[in-house]
């Protein structure tokens, strides 16, 4: 990268908790944050990652016409780590309308909608007059709410691109920061639980009824989890501040849904973004996999890690702690990310009792093995239906 | 922001099934009617048996996107550099209410393939998969203003990284129970091939801050055409360039501003 880009504030919140503490204790501790199913209207057994919370959650008086539970839950996760103020200093810094968002999201709020499909008039199959589109399931919906909420008037970008989502914005958000449309940016993504998601993995046969065991021999599936977070960018050097490193982005042009079977696009997002940072496969300390733990994502993205690393550096995935949070698993892993450096943390591969003879990566299981490790810079892989492939890399600058 | 090259336009809406046939209908100025005939789909870059699993959204997007890649010589379809942006302010509306409908059934009979094809990014899936091209899609909206934050995230990709991208916008027609709820009338598709290098026809575009006056078209039917699908914002750049004229318009943007567009058309 010709510029630096810092990352001065973060949050996070996923099943493991709301904010970056309850984070960090739990991928410490190695607690998951799944939990059995009992997400409404859910007719099958699984394991969920869900965020306590979230139905609690009251958006403010005059934004009622947002009220959905994914937009409740960007709520949420902007009262957590300071991070509504942090936004108010850089608009206060930058003047409001020079500070960019780039939010990453697959659903949106689509759980609006199931409802109202649910109450359709049996004779005319009208839906319920309380139903609003455009503020709650529309996939502008949390960047709408966001700018009101925050009283932002700069750039706006909606990424939606699957399940690598909220890792694209921060090529989206560098690149319009290059062309001058902004001089700082609310990077972010948020996924919520809904019926469809969950009701189309399973269609797919690709969700587990056991919580997910990335890497694991016996893995056969994802669990679903919700989640949202936050990082603000801002150019130029900042003491003990974390850097965007580098980002490479891809398609597999293979299948809508199962990854090339040699992770082909992923080979040439990890290789852009090392090289966009300037940096060798050994200088990077840790790899959050995207690691979804089913039978065809985990080999694909090992045979890609083979490609492109020798096999030596440290990795893990760490959807045994939060699950798959789809469109929000892009932020969830640059935030982990982040806590990684910060607190020098290997967070384990959960719930992985015997990793897979045909997976070759160099899979974090016991953390305290590995406790004289440095870990200075961070690889973070999402990658998403339609061959849609991200890496970042993110560490103390040079 | 720096001037590009405009190499390739691609065209799908109410009785025109191509940019050449667009072009025409825009420069001779005559009469166009809303409710003519939509085009029939059928994009050659898909197999059969693609063809039968995708819906009209795909079809619209890939028809429209091998439509501007015919009108243009320049760049290769298959082109590593060629990166391509995805607008689409609704994604497949029509999916969505196949994969709602049969979750209010007993069982929630959700068919898989609908399933992996509800992805806002699914058009830009079958793009690479038809093209073969690794280089990155992106798929994006922005409601009402989903052409012109198309066209920034494509100016910003170019300016940024030095290569053609391909920018598509479209939406197709939401079914009957969502029809109330987006202002979506006809589905409209068109696709934009911008070059970094200078090309018969040079775009820069601008955010304006105060009170911009939106451009319009003078004849009915195109002015009832811009208004029916936010892709159709569109529509003010296209006439300019069918009729080869340099001019300055000024398009919707978020928070009340204009982006404006200036186009010129070189020697």
């Amino acid at each position: 990268m010709n510029k630096n880009i810092s990352l001065t504030a973060s949050t996070v919140t996923t099943a493991l908790g709301v904010g970056r503490s309850a984070n960090y204790e739990a991928l410490k501790q190695s607690r998951t944050g799944l939990q059995k199913n009992g997400f409404a209207g859910i007719e099958f057994d699984t394991y969920i990652g869900q965020v306590d919370g979230v139905d609690d959650v009251i958006l403010p008086k005059e934004l009622t016409d947002f009220d959905c539970r994914n937009n409740r839950l960007a709520e949420l996760s902007l009262q957590q780590d300071g991070i509504f103020e942090a936004i108010e200093e850089l608009k206060a810094h930058y003047g409001a309308g020079r500070v960019g968002l780039f939010i990453g999201t697959s659903t949106s709020g689509i759980q609006q909608t199931e409802m109202a499909y649910a109450a359709r008039a049996p004779e005319t199959g009208e839906l319920p007059a309380w139903f609003k589109y455009e503020t709650t399931h529309d996939v502008f919906s949390p960047a709408a709410y966001l700018v009101k909420r925050l009283g932002l008037c700069g750039t706006v970008q909606v990424i939606s691109t699957a399940c690598s989502s909220s890792a694209r914005v921060f090529a989206t958000a560098v690149r319009h920061m290059k062309a001058g449309l902004c001089d700082a940016a609310i990077v972010g993504g948020v996924d919520s639980l809904c019926q469809m998601t969950l009701y189309g993995f399973n269609a797919l046969q690709l969700v587990s009824s056991k919580p997910c065991c990335p890497a694991d021999v016996d893995r056969d599936g994802i669990n679903i989890g919700e989640a949202a977070g936050f990082i603000l960018l801002e150019t130029g050097h900042q003491e003990s501040v974390l850097s965007l490193l580098g980002y490479g982005e891809s398609s597999d042009a293979w299948h809508m849904s199962s990854p090339h079977l040699e992770g082909k696009g992923a080979v040439q997002a990890m290789q852009q973004a090392l090289a966009c940072a300037n940096l060798e496969p050994a200088q990077i300390d840790y790899i959050n996999l995207h690691g979804t733990a089913t039978p065809a994502n985990d080999l694909a993205e090992d045979q890609a890690m083979m490609t492109v690393f020798s096999g030596k550096n440290l990795c893990s995935s760490t959807k045994g702690f939060t699950g798959h949070t789809l469109g929000a698993a892009g932020i969830v892993g640059a935030v982990f990310s982040c806590i990684s450096i910060e607190e020098n943390l290997l967070p384990v591969s959960l719930n992985t009792q015997r990793i897979d003879s045909k997976i070759h990566s160099n899979i974090v299981l016991d953390a305290s093995s590995e406790a004289n490790s440095e870990i200075d810079i961070v690889m973070s892989n999402s990658f998403g239906f339609g061959g849609s492939n991200s890496s970042l890399i993110i560490g103390r600058p040079a | 922001m720096k001037t590009i090259g405009i190499a390739g336009v691609g065209l799908v809406a109410p009785g025109i099934e191509s940019w050449e046939c667009g072009r025409d209908l825009l420069a001779s100025g005559g009469h166009y009617e809303i409710s003519a005939e939509f085009p029939l789909l059928k994009p050659s870059s898909l197999s059969a048996n693609e063809k039968r699993r995708t819906t009209d959204t795909i079809k619209l997007a890939l028809q429209c996107a091998q439509d501007a890649m015919t009108d243009q010589s320049v760049v290769e379809v298959s082109d590593p550099e060629l990166t391509s942006v995805f607008a689409c302010s609704s994604g497949d509306l029509n999916i969505v209410d196949s994969i709602l409908s049969a979750l209010t059934l007993p069982g929630k009979p959700v068919s898989p393939t609908h399933f992996h094809n509800s992805v806002h990014n699914a058009p830009a899936g079958y793009w690479s998969i038809a093209t073969g091209s690794q280089a990155a899609t992106t798929s994006i909206a922005a409601g009402e203003v989903t052409f012109s934050a198309g066209l920034l995230e494509a100016m910003t990709q170019i300016l940024a990284d030095d290569h053609p991208v391909l920018l598509i916008v479209y939406d197709a027609l939401p079914p009957a129970a969502l029809r109330n709820h987006r202002n979506i009338t006809v589905a409209f598709g068109v696709a934009i091939l911008l070059v970094p290098e200078q090309t018969k026809y040079s775009l820069s575009v601008k955010i304006q801050d105060v009170d911009p006056r939106y451009s319009e078209m003078i004849n009915t039917g195109f002015e009832q055409l811009r208004r029916a699908n936010p892709a159709a914002q569109c529509l003010p750049l296209l006439q300019n360039l069918a009729l080869e004229q340099s001019a300055k318009m000024s398009l919707p943007y978020l928070h009340g501003q204009g982006l404006e567009l200036e186009l010129k058309i070189n020697d």
